[in-house]
């Protein structure tokens, strides 16, 4: 279903609090996200032909787009490796991990908590929860198998865990990937 | 609560996660920004349109031109290549029937000495009287090459007109038949082939079929020039 450019604008801008977020979670300063965000309308703009409201939602293509311009300035100036790591090595590395339920979950310490994770688990822990997006949604925004999405989510949660639970090994290990 | 890898649920987290970040909202400074880069992208793009679409049609149809005219020359060449390869084994035996003529000298109910007759355009008529068609005015004095003997000999059972011409030792013939001999003659056609190592170059016109040709080790191009001569190009 092909959209208007009128309607394609109202629809955009509803999501505009959800992008920004997202260009937050993965930008390093403020100026970088508002200019992901920027980048990320106007290339939507340019690409709404080729965007089909049925196929796709539009929170989701929007967060796509972000995602790949954060790659792509990311891969030019090569301070994202972990993003190019192997798919393959990490649905094989798929770990249950413990639900929060006997943790506090102060907002303080969360907030902290997720600051510390990698950007790829960080991201897709949003994504999952507060975008509510569902598995396949997630795994075509990030371009990676839902199966790495699965393990992401695991691992996520087992680094959260562990930092919550103040364990230094988890802290030190989060500060190092 | 499925902490399988298939699945993943932690509503606590989720909540927790939704609280700290659902919140959010974009400042009016990002939304002034992002509005106002898409109107003038929209605006850039109401003006730019037919320019960049009349520049991609262009670009579209330049490529397509080329693509054409390449693919074009190419199937031209392919089928002239075929067609003449074609032509020349349809006609090959009546090639070499002419050549094995021209090394022989001519015998046949009217053979003309040159010395002794009057000039060219009468002999031009007494052939074409004989064979019952027009044939080309065979003078080729300006190319070098004088008319030694003029005859009318049998070929295949048809009269066929021969001219023997002479430059020192260099042999060529001019004969003319019915085109009917010629397979899938065609009015004006030409052709070209070097048949036994003979260079062949011939006409069609007027129902008469006209070929020039050269003993071996002459050229093609030249017998060439002899027959658009005769063909009076």
């Amino acid at each position: 279903m092909k959209i208007s450019h009128d309607e394609f604008l109202r629809l955009a801008m509803e999501q505009l609090d959800a992008v920004d977020r997202m260009a937050r979670t993965l930008a390093r300063n403020r100026t970088e996200s508002d200019d992901l965000v920027q980048e990320t309308y106007l290339l939507a703009l340019k690409g709404r032909d080729s965007f089909d409201l049925k196929t796709f939602g539009i929170k989701p293509w929007l967060f796509r787009i972000l995602h790949n311009i954060h790659v792509t300035r990311g891969r030019r100036e090569q301070r994202q490796p972990k993003a190019m790591e192997s798919h393959e090595l990490e649905d094989a590395s798929i770990e249950v991990s413990e639900p929060l339920n006997g943790l506090l979950l102060s907002d303080d310490r969360l907030e902290k908590a997720m600051g510390m994770l990698p950007l790829e688990l960080r991201s897709i822990l949003t994504l999952w929860a507060v975008d509510e997006l569902s598995y396949k949604e997630i795994a075509e925004v990030v371009g990676i198998p839902i199966g790495t999405v699965m393990s992401r989510l695991h691992r996520a949660r087992r680094r959260i865990s562990d930092l919550l639970a103040d364990h230094p090994a988890a802290i030190r290990a989060s500060g190092n990937s | 609560m499925d902490d399988g890898p298939n699945n993943f649920s932690d509503p606590q987290l989720k909540a927790a996660l939704q609280r700290l970040q659902g919140g959010h909202t974009a400042d009016d400074e990002l939304r002034q920004r992002v509005l106002g880069a898409l109107e003038s992208s929209a605006a850039k793009s109401d003006v730019r349109p037919p320019r960049k679409i009349g520049r991609a049609i262009g670009w579209a149809l330049a490529a397509c031109l080329v693509l054409g005219v390449s693919a074009g020359f190419y199937v031209h060449h392919a089928n002239e290549k075929a067609e003449h390869e074609r032509y020349l084994a349809d006609n090959l035996g009546l090639f070499n029937e002419m050549v094995a003529t021209q090394g022989k000298p001519a015998a046949g109910p009217l053979v003309l000495q040159v010395a002794s007759q009057g000039s060219i355009a009468d002999l031009k008529a007494q052939i074409a009287k004989e064979v019952g068609r027009e044939i080309p005015s065979p003078d080729l004095s300006q190319a070098g090459w004088t008319l030694a003997e003029a005859s009318v000999i049998p070929f295949r059972n048809k009269k066929a007109g021969r001219f023997d011409y002479r430059n020192g030792d260099r042999h060529v013939m001019l004969i003319s038949l019915p085109a009917t001999l010629l397979y899938g003659a065609e009015e004006d056609e030409d052709y070209a082939y070097t048949v036994e190592g003979h260079p062949i170059a011939g006409y069609v016109s007027k129902g008469g079929l006209h070929c020039v040709i050269g003993g071996a080790g002459e050229s093609l191009n030249d017998m060439v020039a002899l027959r658009d001569r005769l063909h009076g190009l």
